[in-house]
């Protein structure tokens, strides 16, 4: 009743109240672990990561474990919980957050940091973990900012790093046998996949670059790798339905996990290996069961590269007659005709396709390994409008290394040449947009070593492209908020107290552009005696220790040295699956590839 | 084509779903329990379905109702037990009847609501009828009201001010139950572009509409 009375006064009450179709309400029991999945950003957003939906139903499955979730409250609602003493609670049974065993956040992107300590000090636990003594939950995290955890070291007693569907059991199953914090996490460090930073001490070069990260536990190990399944776990079939219209409010079958077609720099194309795929048949399956059960009358196939599933078109045809009244999405398609006549299968208006050639050249399509030609790209656009389709949308990235003034000047003549292939066939109705973001050198990825380009030119080559692109929808990323997330990024330990400054100071929401504090954060930088450009516009050398090289996906550093240096050359190498091996080390590592 | 009039609860469990929320609630319900949906026709078609009157976030309900329209016929008993099964905690249903295809829309039919009102008040039975009586003696109880203003009405910003007669919306208040519950009773006019609120008339009686439960307890047609 209390809590009722807190709804009445904020946006959008039903963030807060639960009792979604198939979200799971376990009566507590003594011997249940009790698990919380975090996601902190608010509802709509948290609702709409598949990862933490297929964890929350895994975990679940077993009588012996009890998940719910949490969101973010919003600022009105966080005022409220404040105003009136509520501690933050799950959705599901509405205890406060302290009174699980595990409090699990995903951390899908660094500019949700700040929102982790918001979490945790609205369910009134301390945001350091060596604050936390045993009447505390085990605070830990997982998500693709594993791969460098250092940043947020302070606050968390454990990072999973990798796949969760198998440690995360594992890493409960142990909890179980322990309870006691300071034993259990020097087990579970013992775990492959998990990283426990307590258990490490790091130093640093009197240059400020970090000297090494050492293990001062027996069970530490020298470095953690990834954990992945190596075939692809039943797909989920009973997402919860939220009753709010959330981000991605659709139904999703992950069909493929991983891409080896190696762009430079992207992230996933690195962490997610080896492709792994889920058959034609068990697609079908998966989205009659999910149809069924959700009543969403979308259906979104979500992969990295959704065209290069070897069964894609047989699949496609399947749900196309199958679901006549069901919206087939495909994210990520690659830049062909093939694409096109795939599309043309399960789109009932031909709305709007999108293509991300990356970048503007030849020359620096090779420099990111992108492997499209000007010739694909308008081949395919030739095929789409001339079979009906009005806008094309077209993805590229600046501030790529070695970039030059022609490169971009390439984005205005690529997007115009596509306009006019447009105007050709669909005469003025033809629209072309054009999305700009800035590249972000992501850790684990062969452009780990780049510096991030500076806001002065960045922003003079979003101005060229404003004025440049007549005619041509243009939208671009703010280069402040990509100097945080760069920062965050390839940041090292000493950044715990930035981040602790900066919330204390009232950052929160930082991936909200509104919600941003640029100033803020450059006072907490001071403060630390730290700078934000030492981590994000600087080049780093290749033999300088990284301060995330203790932790790895697979791919070796090795691989990831010699696809740099193939960059800098303009030297393409080819998609393993239908070329040679590229040696990326994911074999070494028991990869069925 | 077959219309189907269901009469529907609302439970604390779902109260804080919005209008629209709910409208994409019921289509997930009839899918799942796979209704042959009619669909409307044009660019992007979506189920043929209707709500009575949109029940504000919060509001609890005892008779709610909706319209589904259907490719085939199907038996009212048997579309109940298939729907049943798919209905979330908070929803429930007791009625289900065909009714003819080709009449009016259901929320033109609209005509009135009725609210059970559990307000905290130390006021006494005869103080409260008394001041219910006042309301009711009185023939203007002039109000403004926030309301979107044109066109711009979609994206949320812009109001403006509009001024109604609240009497002129207010059919009957009494007082209902008033031992360790205190309840008011409503009867309010309910059609488009002419809907008294509950909290509007707790207000007029100095009672706080944040403290109060509002139940919608029936919806009369014409």
């Amino acid at each position: 009743m209390e809590l009722d009375r807190i709804l009445r006064n904020v946006a959008r009450p039903a963030r807060y109240a639960g009792g979604e179709w198939n979200s799971i309400v376990k009566e507590w029991k003594e011997d249940q672990v009790k698990v919380a999945l975090v996601y902190p950003d608010v509802y709509e957003v948290g609702m709409s990561n598949l990862g933490l939906q297929i964890l929350y139903d895994l975990l679940n499955q077993r009588d012996d474990i009890v998940a719910e979730r949490c969101y973010a409250p919003w600022m009105d609602m966080e005022a409220e919980m404040r105003r009136e003493g509520v501690p933050l609670f799950s959705l599901e049974s509405r205890r406060p957050l302290r009174e699980f065993d595990i409090v699990g956040f995903s951390l899908a992107h660094e500019l949700v940091y700040t929102n982790v300590l918001n979490t945790l000090d609205l369910a009134g636990i301390p945001v350091l973990a060596a604050e936390r003594d045993d009447s505390y939950p085990l605070v830990i995290a997982g998500g693709s900012c594993c791969y460098n955890p250092e940043p947020m070291a302070d606050f968390f007693d454990l990072f999973v790093v990798g796949e969760g569907e198998e440690v995360l059991i594992e890493l409960v199953d142990e909890w179980r046998g322990t309870r006691r914090k300071a034993e259990f996490i020097r087990r579970a460090a013992l775990i492959p996949g998990v990283y426990a930073p307590s258990l490490y001490r790091a130093t640093y070069n009197p240059d400020g670059t970090v000297r090494r990260v050492d293990p001062i536990a027996q069970e530490a190990p020298s470095g953690v790798t990834r954990r992945f399944v190596g075939q692809l776990p039943p797909a989920l079939v009973r997402p919860v339905v939220p009753y709010i219209n959330v981000v991605h409010d659709r139904a999703m079958i992950e069909i493929q996990r991983g891409c080896t077609r190696g762009c430079r720099f992207c992230q996933a194309g690195m962490i997610y290996r080896p492709v792994r795929e889920r058959s034609r048949a068990e697609v079908l399956r998966t989205a009659e069961e999910l149809l069924a059960n959700t009543g969403c009358d979308e259906l979104s196939l979500v992969s990295l590269s959704t065209s290069d599933h070897s069964e894609i078109e047989g699949i496609v045809s399947d749900l196309a007659s199958r679901f006549p009244n069901v919206d087939i999405s495909l994210p990520s398609l690659r830049i062909d005709s093939f694409s096109v006549l795939i599309a043309e299968g399960i789109q009932r208006h031909k709305t709007g396709l999108t293509f991300a050639p990356e970048a503007g050249t030849q020359r620096l399509r090779d420099v990111i390994n992108k492997g499209v030609t000007e010739d694909d790209l308008m081949r395919t656009v030739e095929t789409a409008y001339s079979r009906g389709w009005k806008s094309i949308k077209l993805y590229f990235m600046i501030g790529l290394p070695t970039e030059r003034m022609e490169d971009v000047e390439g984005i205005v003549d690529l997007a115009q040449k596509v306009k006019a292939i447009g105007r050709r066939h669909q005469g003025h109705r033809a629209q072309v947009g054009v999305s700009v973001t800035t590249l972000i050198p992501k850790p684990g990825s062969p452009f780990q070593w780049v510096a991030q380009e500076g806001p002065e030119s960045i922003r003079l080559k979003q101005e060229y492209l404003s004025r440049a692109l007549k005619g041509i929808r243009f939208s671009w990323h703010d280069p402040e908020s990509s100097l945080l997330e760069a920062v965050l990024s390839r940041g090292d330990r000493r950044l715990g107290r930035v981040i602790l400054r900066a919330w204390q100071m009232g950052c929160k929401f930082d991936a909200w552009s509104d919600e941003q504090k640029p100033e803020t954060w450059l006072k907490a930088f001071d403060e630390a005696g730290l700078d934000p450009a030492f981590y994000a516009y600087r080049e780093r050398a290749t033999d300088e220790t990284l301060s995330w090289d203790h932790i790895g996906s697979g791919v070796t550093k090795d691989f990831l040295l010699r696809e740099y240096k193939r960059c800098v050359s303009g030297r393409l190498t080819p998609d393993c699956r239908l070329d040679k091996c590229s040696a990326c080390g994911m074999r070494a590592l028991g990869a069925a590839c | 084509m077959q219309r189907i009039r269901i009469t529907f609860s609302r439970g604390e469990e779902i109260k804080y779903i919005s209008h629209l929320d709910m409208m994409r609630m019921w289509e997930r319900v009839f899918r799942r329990a796979g209704l042959p949906l009619a669909y409307t026709k044009g660019f992007n078609p979506h189920p043929r379905l209707s709500l009575a009157a949109p029940l504000p976030v919060g509001t609890l309900a005892l008779a709610e109702m909706l319209d589904v329209y259907l490719e085939s016929v199907l038996l009212p008993d048997q579309l109940w037990k298939d729907v049943e099964r798919q209905l979330p905690p908070g929803a429930g249903i007791s009625r289900v009847e065909e009714v003819e295809a080709t009449g009016p829309s259901l929320s033109s039919m609209v005509r009135a609501a009725e609210y059970e009102v559990a307000v905290t008040t130390f006021w006494s039975r005869r103080d409260m009828e008394e001041r219910v009586d006042r309301l009711l003696w009185t023939s203007k109880l002039m109000r403004e009201r926030r309301v979107p203003k044109g066109a711009s009405a979609a994206k949320g910003h812009a109001e403006e001010a509009r001024r109604y007669n609240l009497r002129l919306l207010i059919e009957d208040v009494w007082v209902d139950r008033w031992n360790f519950e205190r309840v008011l009773g409503m009867r309010l006019k309910a059609s488009p572009g002419a809907t008294g609120r509950p909290e509007d008339v707790l207000d007029e009686l100095r009672l706080a509409p944040n403290l109060a439960e509002i139940t919608r307890t029936r919806l009369i047609l014409a």
